[in-house]
């Protein structure tokens, strides 16, 4: 193990969550994310300030519910540690359906993991999907389109805007990429909330579904 | 039937649909999953499941210490398997009454009814009806006498079992005391049942033998025609007539959960804890917990020290909290806190007091801890006037409260909260009003500070809550003021209250009352917690769930009266349905406080004088140091 005294290294960390561990909310999923850092005893650097926490940051907010497969997020150690070895120590805390399956350390060009993010391809299934996708989403004539109300206002997403690559992978199964981020974001319930909304699926269907998030695009890869 | 492995899941569609879906999943570190070992044992022979229920939400049993430790006590054991049952809210409640879907655990996902044992904490009255909602849940029968070999044993413990008569129904056996020791001897004694040559009766029997189990079945209550109770009637000879409570006699010795699960959601007390000692020396008269724990037990400063590391290594928290009755007390506290912050500094971790002493070494302390941040300081005077705290034997004088208000202020800190109750024994309107007179005191302290130096407003926040008349505390005999009076005394005291920075928070009355009938309640009470149970209540401890009516007409049906049990002074010569329950102070002890109490006259603490209250024959703790005396 190579250890280098020296001020901040940013460290990228991807982890995989299975449908046991789906459910964590984001918060949740932070602080749990935290305390399995401490209990491998990494040399965290701290934010500054009254209430000083180990530094980390996602780099998208994942919904209740939908698992993932290659999601980043950031630490900040303050001595360098070898990337092997932090991902066994962290697979050896981390509580069932969550696995870390890669870690990068960051040399050049270090931004922040929320700011590089753009698009995230998700697979979802859910009964008549795949049918439901290839008669109607790709019939381009008929209107799609969903909203949202958050703090009183309502904002109307039109879906294909937002997503390119469909694909269908069978009846019940589609894969695509969407728009993510913080400038256009479109969360994959919003899209079957969308189909449950024109009678293409049933609303039983969407809330059933199972939802992968497989990989989150940055900026620079 | 059992270990048949009948695993479920809940559908994604509901996870989806509840509130905060991950406290019904489990998976949590440190949480123990046995599923594999569970094959090594044999059909004849299979693994012991226990089901540990926490009759409340998660979020509210998770940071239970009754949980943390028999889940590890229990789960140590290779042949058994203790698993976690909680109520579910009511969105996944209502899901599951509809679909007939059961109480399943949190580590396996068995329904309720597959467990060997089924063992309830029980903490406070008001969660009795959530016990036969839970079992309801979970497909156990509801009553003792009705389950039969193939059902669980169900079990009960917890601070509030020196009374357990108001659930003598519903449960197989009780465990009077500490129940880490208790629990192995069952568990040992059930791997002797052969359930095809022994009966349930007769193995609960066996249980019956078992010092500090009190089996309710072998024994009947009666009652004169007025209503009021008897006396207690042995229905098999063989039983004890009295149950005494059991204790965990070295605490150093004992186990503690130094893994302790961590949730994947939050909980209320969301931090590691370590136990200081168990009991308090103090002997605050409304105080039960004061009363049954005792004698006072410490565990050495270097073992605690130990735990608390290992603790934080193996959970991760960034939170030490500190247990115990009354923490200031800890002999050691000065060593232990110098130990403890080194160490949390160290690792990065916050160190929470809790409401300490009103000394001096507790202000420096708490500087230490909380350095940049000063939220509020605690203090709990419980009553207004020194005669009322004479009273209840709350050793508090207001000079030393003003001259902790006064190191406060001066030192920083700006928000006091004061904990009162009303209602006490023997309270006038004068003792009321001496709670406005004192803030009043404390908001002058805050005055005269402020000329010296610019202070920040002080702000003072007053919370009152009604006294309860419970088992085991000299004032079992005393009666519970009426609703009516409880209005009168928060409006007497919020009208004399309104000065600039203070805020009064009071408590609810009505359930303060139904928590008065159950605390002292006999058998016949068991129907009525069924009755509201069956009109729907249930989690009856959350004020938007609370419903009084239904309380008052389950009475009514059952022809008791709420006043019999609550207004309703007793005589000192009265017998109680709990008598026989031996918390391990004597009546004799009891009575000679309550005359005490009545005087006016205090009763020193443990470590000064020992005032002979029982506690003498379990030889240990604070007793010791006045056995040794004694003998000289
Ligand atoms: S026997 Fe004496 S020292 Fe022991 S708990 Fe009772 S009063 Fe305290």
């Amino acid at each position: 193990m190579s250890q280098v005294k020296q001020n901040e290294y940013r460290y990228r960390i991807f982890y995989a969550r299975s449908e046991i561990a789906a459910f964590t909310a984001h918060l949740d999923l932070l602080r749990l994310f935290q305390r399995t850092l401490k209990r491998a005893d990494f040399p965290m650097a701290y934010t500054q300030g009254f209430n000083p926490r180990p530094i980390m940051e996602f780099a998208l907010p994942i919904g209740v519910g939908i698992e993932t497969r290659m999601e980043p997020f950031d630490v900040i150690l303050t001595q360098m540690l070898e990337a092997q070895n932090i991902k066994n120590k962290l697979n050896q805390n981390l509580p069932n359906g969550i696995e870390i399956m890669k870690v990068e350390l960051l040399t050049k060009d270090i931004k922040n993991v929320m700011s590089l993010v753009y698009a995230a391809e998700y697979e979802i299934e859910a009964e008549n999907l795949g049918e439901a996708v290839e008669t109607y989403y790709f019939d381009v004539s008929k209107p799609l389109i969903v909203s949202r109300e958050r703090k009183g206002k309502t904002r109307t997403f039109i879906i294909r805007e937002y997503i390119k690559d469909m694909q269908v992978l069978n009846q019940n199964r589609i894969k695509f990429i969407s728009k993510a981020g913080s400038q256009a974001n479109l969360r994959p319930d919003l899209f079957l909330k969308s189909l449950v909304n024109v009678e293409q699926i049933s609303k039983y269907a969407a809330l059933d579904a199972i939802i992968i998030r497989k990989k989150v695009y940055l900026k620079g890869d | 039937m059992r270990n048949s492995k009948k695993n479920y899941t809940y559908p994604r569609a509901v996870l989806r649909q509840v509130e905060n879906p991950a406290q019904y999943l489990g998976n949590e570190w440190n949480s123990i999953d046995k599923s594999e070992q569970m094959d090594h044992w044999s059909k004849k022979q299979p693994m012991i499941r226990f089901g540990f229920c926490f009759p409340d939400v998660y979020e509210i049993g998770m940071s239970n210490m009754a949980l943390r430790i028999l889940y590890d006590v229990i789960n140590q054991r290779e042949d058994t398997w203790c698993e976690r049952f909680f109520s579910p809210q009511g969105d996944l409640r209502a899901w599951m009454q509809k679909e007939s879907f059961p109480l399943i655990s949190i580590e396996s996902k068995t329904p309720l009814s597959e467990y060997d044992f089924v063992g309830f904490t029980l903490q406070y009255e008001l969660s009795f009806p959530t016990i036969l909602d839970m079992l309801h849940l979970g497909n156990v029968k509801l009553h003792s006498l009705a389950r039969d070999e193939t059902d669980p044993i169900v079990i009960g413990g917890g601070p509030i079992v020196y009374n357990p008569e108001p659930l003598a129904d519903f449960f197989d056996l009780f465990i009077i005391g500490d129940g880490e020791e208790i629990i192995h001897e069952v568990i040992d004694l059930y791997q002797t049942w052969n359930r095809e040559q022994e009966s349930r009766e007769s193995f609960l029997l066996r249980c019956a033998k078992i010092d500090g189990i009190y089996v309710p079945r072998f024994y009947e209550a009666e009652y004169y025609s007025d209503g009021k109770f008897k006396n207690i009637k042995k229905l098999e000879p063989e039983v004890p007539a009295k149950i005494n409570k059991r204790i965990v006699r070295d605490l150093n010795k004992a186990n503690i959960p130094l893994n302790p699960i961590v949730p994947n959601t939050s909980i209320v007390h969301d931090r590691a804890y370590i136990e200081l000692f168990r009991g308090c020396p103090r002997g605050c008269r409304f105080c039960q917990a004061g009363m049954v724990y005792r004698p006072t037990r410490e565990r050495e400063v270097d073992l605690l020290v130990e735990q608390a590391q290992q603790i934080i290594a193996a959970t991760g928290y960034d939170q030490l909290g500190l247990l115990s009755l009354s923490t200031g007390d800890y002999s050691e506290l000065e060593k232990l806190s110098e130990k403890l912050l080194e160490f949390c500094n160290e690792k990065r971790v916050n160190l929470s007091l809790p409401s300490l002493r009103l000394d001096s070494f507790s202000f420096e302390l708490m500087e230490k801890v909380s350095k940049t941040r000063k939220t509020g300081l605690t203090f709990a005077p419980e009553a207004g006037s020194q005669r009322l705290r004479d009273i209840i034997n709350k050793d508090i004088s207001e000079e030393d409260l003003l001259d902790a208000a006064r190191i406060a202020f001066s030192g920083g800190w700006h928000t006091i909260k004061l904990y009162f109750m009303l209602g006490l024994p023997f309270e006038t309107d004068e003792d009321v009003l001496a709670i406005a007179d004192l803030v009043k005191k404390v908001l002058d302290i805050h005055r005269e500070e402020n000329l010296n130096k610019k202070l920040r407003k002080p702000q003072i926040h007053v919370s009152t809550s009604f006294f309860i008349p419970k088992a085991w505390t000299p004032f079992q005999w005393q009666s519970q003021i009426s609703i009516t009076k409880m209005q009168e005394k928060q409006s007497l005291l919020a009208n004399n209250l309104r000065y600039r920075g203070v805020k009064y928070f009071w408590h609810e009355f009505e359930n303060s009352t139904i928590q008065g009938v159950i605390s002292r309640g006999d058998r016949k009470i068991g129907k009525v917690i069924e009755d509201v149970w069956r009109s729907g209540g249930w989690l009856e401890s959350w004020d938007e769930n609370f419903s009084y009516e239904r309380w008052k007409n389950a009475m009514d049906e059952n022809n008791l009266s709420i006043d019999f049990y609550t207004s309703r002074k007793r005589e000192l010569d009265e017998d109680f349905p709990w008598d026989h329950i031996q918390a391990g102070v004597t009546k004799e002890f009891l009575i000679h406080e309550y005359e005490k109490a009545e005087k006016g006259l205090i009763t020193t603490e443990c470590r000064e004088d020992c005032h002979y209250c029982g506690s003498m024959i379990y030889q240990t703790g604070v007793c010791l140091s006045h056995v040794a005396s004694q003998a000289k």
